[in-house]
């Protein structure tokens, strides 16, 4: 687990010093759409899941989506949709 | 209906209960697998409904276990597993492949030879030319060079001027077109007269070529000469030479009045038939030009007899099938004599006699009045039609 978050944290920086978009260097990366959509790259699978509460793995990081209705709409590998009344999004 | 439950109806798919410690470890490792899988549920935090592609449903038993859940399958959507039910059915199987053989192939066998635009020429005449060729009712279309044929069967057929054969599915639609026939030439270096061929008073006469040696209101009798064809060419007025003769062929138009007397006459008994009671029947088929016959002993026991014949066809709505049945009755007779009804012999003799008159007149020929008189003798019924015609005379006669 140490070390992932250490890879991580290279790849993190990596992109800085070069300037290069997070999610080429294989950092998840987190789309909302108006409420309705949330689009997420790169992420590492889904921990928990609710109508009222979705929580994906990014790696380093933690996302909690809250809201009503959730509906986990599509998952590949390395990209999952969710719809439904997104009330927030938190990182942890 | 969206377009996309019409893809999953068509690619199917198959419901899952995972029911386990971790249940999201499961749905991780679908997606790491590229599984598809959509209408996630998670009712309680051990159990996780979805639903994943019936493509996708192998090795999802294999995953369950690596992640400590068990699956239970609930229902199947779809065409794949609908197909699926029928997969041991193989006698459906067969007869659903034979169908579809018979479909692909039949579909492109000539069923039906149909000719079209004849009026002389008999179509059994063209059709025999065009199965000598290939075609005929059971040959491969796309096996059969139309251009080919029709070339061919013009070189065959003289009556013929043109012929396209055209393939729609199990219909042959020939065309043609016939020779217009060459006017009769006439021959003007055959020389000769215009003779009567019946006796008569002359009408009218119209002379084209040679001298005429008759005129109108003179009797004639048969085979004498009406226009002649030798013209007399008189040497120039006080001339001492002969005159000349000059040989043509006559032509012209010599119309008379005739009478003509024609008789018919009948047995006052005549032989009949009489049935015998028996019968015997035959049934065949033809299939595709190939007769099969349902009866072994072709042999008929009777001496005489009548075959009645009878031919059911199979037709479709764009026309008949080269599938037929067949039923002959040979029903056997013998003759016996009864003497005849002589109103309807008298009738049946004055319709001959009508008809023998008409033959003998052509067509430019009219009867103006005609009577009969009928007499029995002891040879039988004898009828006489006296008839006076108007009609043409002349006849050509070539010269010795």
């Amino acid at each position: 687990m140490d070390k992932n978050r250490k890879k991580e944290g290279l790849l993190e920086r990596t992109a800085q010093v070069f300037d290069l978009p997070g999610e080429v260097v294989g950092l998840p990366r987190v789309e909302l759409t108006g409420r309705g959509e949330l689009r997420m790259e790169n992420h590492r699978g889904i921990l928990a899941y609710g109508q009222e509460e979705i929580l994906v793995s990014g790696g380093k990081l933690l996302i909690r989506v809250r809201g009503s209705g959730l509906e986990l709409k599509a998952m590949t590998g390395d990209e999952l949709l969710i719809t439904g009344t997104i009330l927030s999004v938190e990182l942890e | 209906m969206a377009v996309r439950d019409v893809v999953n109806l068509l690619r199917g798919s198959v419901s899952l209960e995972v029911t386990g410690e971790f249940p999201e470890r499961f749905l991780n490792l679908c997606a790491q697998r590229g599984s598809a899988f959509w209408g996630v549920d998670w009712p309680d935090s051990h159990t996780l409904r979805l639903t994943v592609a019936w493509q996708d449903r192998a090795g999802l038993e294999e995953l369950a276990e690596r992640t400590g859940c068990v699956i239970a399958q609930g229902g199947k959507r779809g065409l794949p597993p609908f197909l699926t039910r029928f997969k041991k059915r193989y006698a459906l199987l067969a007869g659903l492949t034979a169908a579809l053989l018979a479909f692909c192939l039949l579909g492109r066998v000539v069923m039906v030879v149909e000719v079209e635009g004849n009026e002389r020429v008999p179509s059994a005449v063209i059709l025999t030319e065009l199965r000598r060729l290939g075609l005929r009712p059971g040959a491969y279309g796309p096996g059969l060079s139309v251009r080919d044929i029709s070339n061919e069967a013009l070189l065959r057929m003289e009556d013929l001027s043109w012929m396209a054969v055209n393939l729609h599915g199990i219909r042959a639609q020939v065309l043609v077109r016939e020779k217009i026939p060459k006017p009769e030439l006439l021959d003007e270096t055959i020389l000769g007269d215009i003779v009567a061929e019946a006796p008569g008073i002359v009408t009218r006469v119209e002379t084209w070529a040679g001298d005429p040696a008759v005129e109108e209101g003179d009797t004639v009798l048969a085979g004498e000469v009406l226009i002649r064809g030798s013209v007399r060419m008189d040497p120039p007025q006080y001339s001492e030479r002969e005159p000349l003769w000059m040989a043509v062929r006559a032509m012209g138009r010599v119309e008379g009045r005739t009478w003509r007397i024609l008789t018919a006459s009948i047995p006052l008994t005549a032989e009949v038939k009489a049935p015998t009671g028996e019968e015997k029947t035959f049934w065949s088929a033809t299939i595709l030009g190939q007769r099969v016959n349902f009866y072994q002993n072709s042999g008929i026991p009777f001496d005489r007899y009548d075959k009645i014949s009878k031919t059911w066809n199979v037709r479709l709505p764009g026309g008949s099938l080269p599938f037929t049945l067949r039923r002959e009755i040979c029903q056997g007779w013998e003759t016996a004599e009864t003497s005849i009804d002589l109103q309807a012999a008298q009738a049946m003799l004055e319709q001959q006699l009508l008809r023998r008159l008409q033959d003998q007149l052509g067509q430019t020929g009219t009867v103006v009045s005609h009577s009969f008189s009928a007499q029995e003798t002891g040879e039988g019924l004898k009828v006489t039609l006296t008839a006076e015609c108007e009609e043409e005379l002349g006849r050509f006669i070539p010269a010795a």
